[in-house]
């Protein structure tokens, strides 16, 4: 579900392509932070999130980014535009990594890369979090191939419905639960030393993604 | 030597996690959350995009005002330009510079018709004939142009343009 209402986005929209100062000002304060958070997550570098932040609000203004109300939410959108960003950035920089391993979609050419739930490129650890046990989290996501990042971190940091990340993503709903049910597997395995210390304080409840009632 | 294209495929080696992994994974991720949910954009981006947001709505009032106030100058100047082109430069026909064609033309500008009936009647000819033809000379003097004698028995290479039913329209003499 939307963390924000999409009407008043849009009537924002309207009044900021209207030149108005404060709409604009308004639509960042709303959609900064979660966007942010996105991709910090996504792309490890507090640097490179700030950098796409920007560019993605410099693009809403500028009209180079061209959101559609008929085709979806505009927090959707820009999640959509920041996870571009972030793939655009990572083409850029991964040069000896074949750039078919960054694509959203899944046909039979993407097998191959689609099945590797651990990045084969992986950025260099860099210490974000103080608090000891998100950081540890924070690395394990950092380990996941790209697009099963995208696709935890959509759901489980920003409350999102797999047919929202399905749309930001470019994938099925299918796709979005195989991939989360696939990258949380792998994320309790690379967690298993510090998982399995705790494990015998932990609570008998189904897991959140099981029982959720998110469509 | 490169690396493998294809990471390897470890769909296999990962293994269905317990209920208690599940749940003390969502602990975990609870944590993550708590500790991003404050994390927010440096406030120095809010000033800088701001700033920026600014500027371009600033430089788009300026292009709209420059459109409104001076495109009617502009296409005015334009259509008196064009006007004094049209009137002050000289129309030319290109003439092919080769052949028969070019001493067609040539002659052509040299002798002009005669119009042997009115301009409306010339122009109201749906069919019209483009002719070449021999006159007596002495056919001229019916047109008042003066004739010698000694050479009314002689004969002229002519164009005559006639009407569908032969009437002569106009004419002209080639040399």
């Amino acid at each position: 579900m939307p963390l924000t209402d999409p009407s008043e986005d849009l009537a924002l929209l309207t009044e900021m392509r209207r030149g108005n100062s404060a709409a604009f000002e308004a639509l960042y304060r709303r959609h900064q932070a979660p966007l942010y958070r996105f991709t910090l997550l996504r792309a490890g570098s507090p640097e490179s999130a700030a950098d796409i932040v920007q560019e993605i609000f410099m693009g809403l203004f500028s009209n180079t980014f061209k959101f559609d109300p008929a085709r979806g939410v505009l927090q959707g959108f820009l999640f959509g535009v920041a996870r571009n960003l972030v793939l655009k950035r990572e083409a850029a920089q991964s040069r000896f990594v074949s750039a078919d391993r960054f694509r959203g979609g899944d046909d039979g050419a993407a097998a191959s890369h689609e099945d590797a739930v651990i990045d084969p490129a992986p950025q260099p650890p860099q210490r974000l979090l103080d608090q000891e046990q998100a950081e540890s989290v924070r690395r394990a996501l950092q380990q996941l191939a790209p697009h099963y990042r995208d696709v935890v971190i959509l759901y489980e940091m920003h409350d999102l419905t797999y047919v929202e990340i399905a749309q930001i993503c470019n994938i099925d709903i299918g796709t979005v639960r195989s991939r989360l049910s696939r990258a949380r597997a792998k994320l309790v395995e690379l967690l298993q030393p510090a998982l399995s210390g705790t494990a015998a304080a932990a609570p008998r409840n189904p897991p959140s993604h099981q029982q959720d009632a998110r469509p | 030597m490169s690396p493998p294209l294809n990471p390897p495929i470890d769909k296999r080696v990962i293994s269905t996690p317990t209920p208690a992994q599940e749940s003390l994974l969502d602990g975990r991720l609870d944590r993550l959350r708590a500790a991003t949910a404050s994390l927010a954009a440096p406030a120095h981006l809010q000033t800088s995009l701001l700033s920026a947001f600014k500027a371009h709505h600033a430089r788009q009032r300026r292009a709209a005002i420059i459109a409104q106030w001076f495109a009617p100058g502009v296409a005015l100047a334009a259509s008196v330009g064009m006007s004094a082109w049209m009137v002050l430069a000289p129309l030319t026909v290109p003439v092919p510079d080769s052949g028969a064609n070019a001493a067609y033309l040539a002659a052509s500008a040299e002798t002009p018709f005669v119009a042997l009936q009115s301009l409306e009647r010339i122009a109201l000819e749906p069919q019209p004939r483009l002719i070449e033809t021999a006159v007596p000379r002495m056919w001229l003097a019916s047109y008042g142009v003066p004739v010698s004698p000694e050479l009314a028995g002689d004969s002229l290479r002519a164009e005559m343009l006639v009407s569908a039913n032969g009437q002569p329209l106009a004419m002209r003499f080639l040399p």
